[in-house]
């Protein structure tokens, strides 16, 4: 019954936010009108081909040409556009061939130096995997690291779509959940519970640091970790409860956020680790199996499977289809994003010699979704 | 600790594995990439890479390179770009911002688009070492821990304009640049201006020619001792303005390779180049058809 009304409750007040939520675009807008955009860019854009892409909150900016914008640049973008209408909200406006003009730079608040900063990195990153790997081994590592997917080959990503596995470059949420769930459970049998849930949110904090600290990503993190930390701390039911609550006051805060597929596998990934996952280990102890295996099962495949059959509807819902092969191909893939996010991760330090070390395992990953896609 | 171990010597196996695999073989190797319309060659002698061109897009480009580059050698000695349209030159900014790439040569083709500004930029900020060619120039390549050299002979353009190579430098003013890159657009047809270079390697002749056509292959029979090539990269993806007969008549190609884009709107290519290529005998191998195009030279 208390659960009921705690639920009525949020159900009006997300009712309430969604009504009065403010469009981007002017009231005044018609098809054809020529609206305006300003804003501080805080990375520098994307360079296809034969344009500059610059994305900017809810906003998808297509310039002709090579525009180079530096970080920390306020401009103003102008140009019809065409919004994307969800649920008879605007959730994306697509401005194509726009016109930009310069406002000088910001001096910058703090956090926008911070970001600013981040951006740097995480460009300097995703170079020094591009150096190091060749296509398409760089993208998917710079996408499953950083959550990066542009100037993914297009071949390849439609094999990732094909196979049911874009998720391991589409959602940090799930790599944050994944990685701290087996960070902490490798981490529970070496040292003391409470050290293991440091080790956790320490690989939390540096992994939402390098994939560049955005909202998403932050989000994720935070939610993530929560749970996390109840679960492990003993107590699952808290774990559970904080998931929705955490949910609950992020989709307060950003309504929009209930249609960004980012969010969705987020909270079904780790719904799936809370709720699945001890499922999943019993279900295994009565098959039978030596305890050395089983361990190796539990730390590693338990979370990855858990994670993969709760996010499923969720891909199925976007993507449109999960073929037949996406378990098999899933399940050979899986296991090894950990050991790919932390190697990738190494080749930032180690460059080339740890590159090289981590090609053969990206290869066999390439080869497999290739095979099947 | 033990795990850890079994983790490290598979990596190490696995490494080695794809090593070994990707090994280059003795011979030479030209590689026809598949970019679609446009043109992007690669050749591979052991160490030593040079890509001549690099196709339309990015994507594709590297795509070839992955598949004929092995892994562990992220090094590319040289770029020719044989003239600036996009079809030859906007896959190159990845190439230079990916891989190592020590040269970069060019002639004095040049013309004003948003990838030149691109490449300009990227050949800059990865400090790569950029120079003009013209008839006459001989380019020795050589990988710096390898024993694999290329040879190549520079054919054409005569009298490159050196001034109007500088706009690769990063150092001139945008104004300058404009003024320069206009003056050289009203020079009539660029394509004339392309590079065309010639290869000579255990014993087999190769031309590549560009995108030059009728007038420079006129200029080459007027002035030049022509061999016998035994792989002609047709010019100008196989425009009825290039392959004159006169020319295929002296240069009698074995293989003739074509690099172009399927369906393509340019309608190349031509009927009256493959008639010419096929009156002198040669074995026609087209991109559109036949994908990439692996030649042991």
């Amino acid at each position: 019954m208390q659960k009921l009304k705690i639920w009525l409750v949020f159900i009006s007040l997300f009712g309430v936010r969604w009504y009065f939520l403010p469009s981007p675009l002017p009231s005044d807008w018609e098809n054809d009108s020529v609206v305006a955009y300003t804003a501080t860019i805080l990375e520098e854009p994307e360079y296809s081909d034969s344009k500059t892409i610059v994305r900017s909150g809810s906003w998808y900016i297509a310039l002709d040409g090579y525009t180079p914008i530096i970080p920390g640049s306020r401009v103003r973008f102008e140009g019809i556009v065409e919004p994307q209408i969800q649920l008879g909200k605007v959730t994306r406006v697509v401005m194509k061939n726009a016109i930009i003009k310069f406002h000088g730079r910001t001096r910058g608040s703090a956090p926008t130096n911070i970001m600013i900063m981040l951006g740097h990195w995480r460009k300097a990153w995703v170079g020094q995997l591009q150096r190091t790997l060749p296509e398409p081994m760089a993208s998917l590592s710079g996408g499953i690291l950083l959550g990066v997917k542009a100037q993914m080959p297009r071949d390849f990503y439609q094999a990732l779509v094909n196979t049911g596995t874009l998720h391991v470059i589409a959602a940090s949420g799930f790599n944050v959940s994944v990685v701290a769930a087996v960070l902490m459970g490798v981490l529970m049998r070496v040292v003391s519970r409470g050290w293991a849930i440091g080790g956790g949110i320490g690989g939390i904090v540096v992994y939402v640091l390098i994939a560049g600290a955005s909202a998403s990503v932050i989000r994720a993190g935070i939610m993530g970790s929560l749970t996390l930390i109840a679960y492990y701390l003993g107590r699952p039911t808290e774990a559970r409860r904080l998931l929705w609550v955490s949910a609950g006051i992020m989709l307060l805060a950003s309504p929009l956020m209930l249609l960004d597929v980012g969010f969705q596998l987020s909270v079904a990934a780790t719904a799936g680790l809370l709720y699945l996952g001890p499922r999943i280990k019993i279900l295994s102890s009565s098959v039978g199996m030596t305890t050395y295996v089983q361990s190796i099962l539990a730390n590693y495949l338990y979370p990855t499977l858990a994670a993969t059959i709760a996010t499923l509807p969720v891909i199925l819902w976007h993507f449109g289809t999960v073929s037949w092969i996406s378990p098999i191909v899933n399940l050979l893939v899986l296991p090894i994003i950990p050991l790919i996010m932390g190697m990738s991760a190494g080749i930032l330090v180690g460059g080339r010699v740890m590159a090289w070390l981590t090609y053969p395992i990206l290869a066999y990953m390439v080869w497999v979704i290739r095979l099947f896609g | 600790m033990k795990k850890r171990g079994y983790y490290l010597v598979g990596m190490v196996v696995g490494l080695c594995i794809m090593v070994v695999s990707q090994l280059p073989g003795t011979h030479a190797k030209m590689v026809m990439c598949d970019v679609g319309q446009g043109d992007a060659i690669l050749i591979i002698k052991g160490k030593t890479q040079v890509l001549i061109d690099g196709g339309p897009s990015s994507e594709k480009i590297l795509s070839c390179l992955e598949q004929y580059v092995p892994f562990y050698d992220r090094t590319i000695e040289l770029i020719v770009l044989t003239n600036t349209d996009f079809d030859h030159m906007n896959g190159l900014s990845a190439v230079v911002d990916r891989y190592q790439v020590i040269h970069f040569v060019t002639a004095d083709g040049v013309h004003s688009s948003a990838g030149l500004d691109k490449l300009i930029k990227k050949l800059a900020i990865n400090k790569v070492i950029v120079g003009a060619v013209e008839r006459g120039d001989r380019i020795v390549v050589q990988a710096k821990q390898g024993l694999d050299k290329l040879e190549f002979s520079v054919l054409w353009p005569p009298d490159t304009i050196e001034q109007y190579v500088l706009v690769f430098s990063d150092q001139m003013q945008s104004v300058e640049r404009e003024q320069i890159l206009g003056a050289s657009a009203k020079r009539g047809d660029l394509n004339e201006r392309s590079v065309v270079l010639q290869l000579l390697e255990d014993n087999k002749y190769v031309l590549l020619t560009g995108d030059a056509g009728d007038q420079a292959e006129k200029w080459l029979v007027a002035h030049d001792s022509l061999p016998m090539v035994d792989i002609l990269k047709v010019g100008h993806h196989g425009s009825k303005y290039a392959s004159t007969q006169e020319f295929l008549e002296i240069i009698r190609p074995e293989i003739a390779v074509i690099s172009v884009g399927e369906k393509n709107t340019y309608g190349h290519p031509t009927t009256e180049t493959l008639d010419r290529l096929s009156k002198v005998g040669a074995t026609v191998k087209r991109t559109d058809q036949d994908g990439t195009i692996v030649l042991e030279l």
